[in-house]
């Protein structure tokens, strides 16, 4: 019995951390100008940070204030951010106010990230998973501090988040209810908010930004950026997998290929007799290539991880397909839509930049470390799946008694990727970087034996009816083209992998070369996709070129 | 408000009279007037058909034009916020950055010229090889390497485009398996100095006991280091990089790379040539790139305003 030990040191740190600051504070609300020094106030060396940034929404306020204060006051920061982005979220460390890194994400700041390992100026935690990180802070990675961003706040300090919701509330609750400090950037202090994201009892204080956070259009894709050949590859994954497997629900990636699978729904989905069959619930941010097969009455349902710039009317006017707030306005959560995602949908597509010869893949190249944030996460098989769909009963290729079904994951590209290197590979460089930068294991994006198809402009292999890995390997050979993979494959082989089922050519699936063609997409530029919007898209600037 | 940098080419860019379009002002003429008394000759021989062509001329030619320009741009207020040179272009950053004086600069430069022609002769020389990724390239350069055909990678200017250095037979037979392998360029340079390589190992060692006599100060921005593309924020840091990037390949790609993370969104090229920004424009089409030698100092400083602040 530990009679004399008290129970409440976190609250009674933190109540005097609060009454350190009361001279630079109003109530909640944090001057612009003290900010630093309150920040001087309210963190201690070595205290675990959050940083809000995911790849798109950022509290770009609050990550310039931190690199503002005086290293000899707060150093060694433990920092937890989703996604390392931003040149300061570096500069961080250079400085020496934070010394170690837990994140899931980092590909805009990669080489910066493995110099900086390398050269022992940052501290490796781990590579997570979004849904991973966001579970640690729960765990063991519980934060002392939240730096995080919303739109706008009142003078009590409830917040509104708007459609970019994001991870916020995820990070707030793991600091507010452990007695961390929450703090909250916001573009603008309101007396009334159009509606309350997040309660005020979780929030310390308050801040106005002098400018409004930084936010990325990471989800716009313009469909004239679309290729024939991925037209060719969309056309192959609607009839070989959507339909064949009879998928309901689905994650897309923001490659290209899935913008004009998402584009060819509405027009060859259409003529084959699909609309209402498959593809109809969807976790995804609110991608603009959408718009046609929302308007054509495709989609049912979109849950998204955040907003996406210009979007923000369009969803707004589609409540039935969107979620949205009492105020009219979409509201998303990543760490609700990772987990929908992850264990609620059919199917997930992505992209890769390498795939070994048994399909696992990874995006991380030599000399980089970037991490893979969410793709992990929706692009693996959950075992502790136990409902059913056709789908994922459609992947059953046993009789035994205590079988069950698989989640699809598909991965699709071209056999010849960036600077004209195959993307098939005998050995991933993220193996390579595993020694570079000291990891524990591989970075591996999606391992080979969660992936069930893989889509390329010469056919479709179906994985997850190989038996073994030569089985495997001769499937991904099939349609591996003139890489030195594909080149191993024999006529005769072909004959059999495709009598078998593993692997299918366009002409198996009946779908013509000749037909692969742009004026098969229903929207070709940003300015169609306006139009089908009927004018509620807005369009960031650098997607106008009219 | 969008980050700046300058940049300062390498071999390669230079031109006879590459020294007479420099601006017809009195911060050229002052500068011009320091590089005759450092030298002790007029400096505007340097360019001129007979000497344009020798690893000293080319070498201050694109030293002194550098920083000639770059002397223009801070005098109209335009500062950058990193530099980073190719190979000799180095120099003039670390000047720009203000870790070196422009005298003790010419006075390198020239050195560093005339140990290097120490090193070549008619069997050495580089090659540029386009195509290829650096797996392939590292492969083929281990197995034509030996003590007798050495040869080494040089540069490493974009994830597609390199330079090898070293005996003109082994290269010779780099840029036959590199064709093979479907180089779409893989061809001599026209030098006979194998830059960039453990052959100039001497010559670094003999620049860096130079650079040890000079004054040398911490620079303003970050500098790029050609040998480990890191962002030097020392003096001792940027001298050694200096000093020894002679033996060591260019890491430029990864400079390139480096300045983007950085979030540098402007790219100012001193003249002559554009190499490096087209290198850098390939893969970043939110970047704006103005290269001297295609914008007159008028329009870049007028772009550079505008840009600056959106």
């Amino acid at each position: 019995m530990m009679k004399n030990r008290s129970w409440t040191t976190k609250r009674d740190e933190k109540r005097k951390k609060l009454e350190s600051v009361q001279h630079l504070v109003k109530g909640k609300i944090i001057d612009t100008k003290n900010m630093k020094e309150a920040l001087e106030c309210l963190i201690s060396s070595g205290d675990r940070v959050v940083l809000e940034g995911d790849n798109q929404k950022q509290a770009s306020f609050l990550s310039e204030a931190l690199n503002s204060v005086d290293p000899k006051k707060i150093h060694d920061l433990h920092m937890i951010m989703s996604s390392i982005s931003r040149p300061d979220h570096l500069t961080l460390f250079e400085k020496g106010i934070g010394s170690k890194i837990d994140f899931s994400y980092a590909g805009p700041q990669s080489l910066r990230v493995a110099q900086m390992i390398e050269d022992g100026v940052l501290k490796m935690g781990e590579i997570h998973t979004y849904l991973e990180l966001y579970g640690r802070l729960f765990v063991d990675l519980i934060p002392k501090v939240a730096l995080v961003a919303a739109e706008k706040a009142d003078e009590k300090g409830n917040l509104y988040t708007g459609s970019n919701t994001e991870e916020t509330p995820t990070i707030i609750e793991a600091a507010a209810f452990k007695d961390g400090i929450v703090i909250v950037q916001v573009n603008e202090i309101v007396e009334e908010l159009p509606r309350v994201d997040i309660p005020s009892d979780w929030v310390d204080f308050v801040v106005q930004s002098p400018e409004p956070y930084q936010l990325e259009a990471l989800f716009t894709r313009d469909p004239s950026g679309i290729t024939e050949l991925q037209i060719l590859m969309g056309m192959m994954a609607i009839r070989g997998i959507y339909e064949k497997h009879n998928v309901q629900s689905l994650n897309h990636g923001i490659g290209f290929n899935t913008s004009a699978i998402e584009l060819l729904l509405p027009t060859y989905g259409e003529s084959l007799g699909l609309k209402g069959k498959i593809a109809k619930h969807w976790t995804l941010n609110p991608h603009p290539t959408l718009i046609p097969a929302i308007e054509s009455g495709w989609v049912e349902s979109i849950h998204s991880f955040g907003g996406e710039v210009g979007m923000e009317r369009y969803t707004a006017a589609r409540p039935d397909v969107f979620f949205t707030g009492k105020d009219g306005k979409m509201r998303s959560n990543r760490a609700l839509c990772q987990v929908a995602g992850q264990y609620a949908v059919d199917m997930f597509v992505g992209s890769t930049l390498q795939m070994d010869y048994y399909g696992n893949s990874s995006t991380v190249t030599s000399g980089r470390l970037s991490g893979f944030g969410g793709a992990p996460n929706m692009g693996h098989n959950p075992h502790g799946r136990r409902h059913s769909t056709p789908a994922w009963l459609d992947m059953i290729t046993t009789n035994s008694s205590m079988e069950r079904g698989k989640k699809l994951v598909v991965q699709m590209f071209e056999t010849y990727g960036q600077g004209n290197s195959p993307v098939f590979v005998e050995s991933l460089d993220a193996i390579k970087v595993r020694d570079e930068a000291g990891l524990a294991t591989t970075p591996v994006m999606i391992y080979g034996d969660d992936v069930t198809h893989v889509v390329t402009e010469e056919g479709v292999a179906y994985l997850y009816k190989a038996e073994g890995l030569e089985e495997r390997r001769q499937a991904l050979s099939a349609i591996a083209g003139v890489t030195k993979l594909g080149r191993e494959q024999s006529p005769k082989e072909m004959r059999k992998l495709r009598d078998k089922g593993l692997v299918a050519l366009p002409e198996d699936l009946k779908v013509k070369r000749t037909e692969a063609k742009r004026s098969l997409l229903a929207a070709k530029n940003v300015r169609e996709l306006v139009q089908w919007s009927d004018g509620l898209y807005d369009p960031p600037e650098k997607f106008k070129n009219w | 408000m969008n980050k700046i940098a300058f940049l300062f080419p390498g071999q390669g860019t230079q031109y006879e009279g590459m020294l007479d379009d420099l601006p017809q002002t009195t911060l050229t003429s002052s500068l011009l007037e320091r590089a005759q008394n450092r030298l002790g000759h007029d400096p505007l021989l340097l360019d001129d058909k007979e000497h344009i062509n020798t690893s000293v001329g080319t070498q201050l030619s694109l030293f002194i034009k550098g920083v000639v320009l770059e002397a223009h741009l801070e005098e109209e207020k335009i500062y950058p916020h990193v530099v980073a040179g190719h190979s000799i272009g180095s120099f003039a950053a670390a000047v720009a950055a203000k870790v070196l004086s422009f005298e003790d600069g010419l006075h390198i430069v020239k050195k560093r010229a005339e140990l290097m022609d120490n090193v070549g002769g008619k069997d050495y020389g580089m090659g540029v090889i386009v195509g290829v990724n650096k797996e392939k390239l590292v492969h083929i350069v281990a197995s034509v390497h030996s003590e007798t055909t050495p040869v080494y990678i040089a540069n490493e200017n974009a994830e597609d485009q390199y330079t090898v250095s070293g005996k003109r037979i082994g290269i010779e037979v780099v840029l036959e398996k590199a064709r093979k392998q479907g180089a779409s360029k893989a061809k001599f340079l026209n030098m006979t100095v194998p830059s960039h390589c453990p052959l100039m190992n001497d010559v670094g060692k003999t620049l860096f006991g130079e650079l040890e006599k000079c004054t040398i100060s911490d620079p303003a921005v970050p500098f790029i280091g050609n040998k480990r593309a890191r962002p030097l924020q020392t003096g001792s840091a940027v001298k050694e990089d200096l000093a020894f990037n002679v033996s060591h390949p260019v890491l430029w790609h990864n400079c390139s790379t480096i300045m983007k993370e950085l979030g540098v969104k402007l790219f100012v090229e001193m003249a002559p040539g554009h190499v490096l920004v087209d290198l850098i424009k390939r893969k970043y089409p939110e970047g704006h790139f103005f290269p001297l030698s295609s914008f007159s100092l008028d329009d870049v400083l007028f772009l550079v305003k505008k840009y600056k602040s959106k």
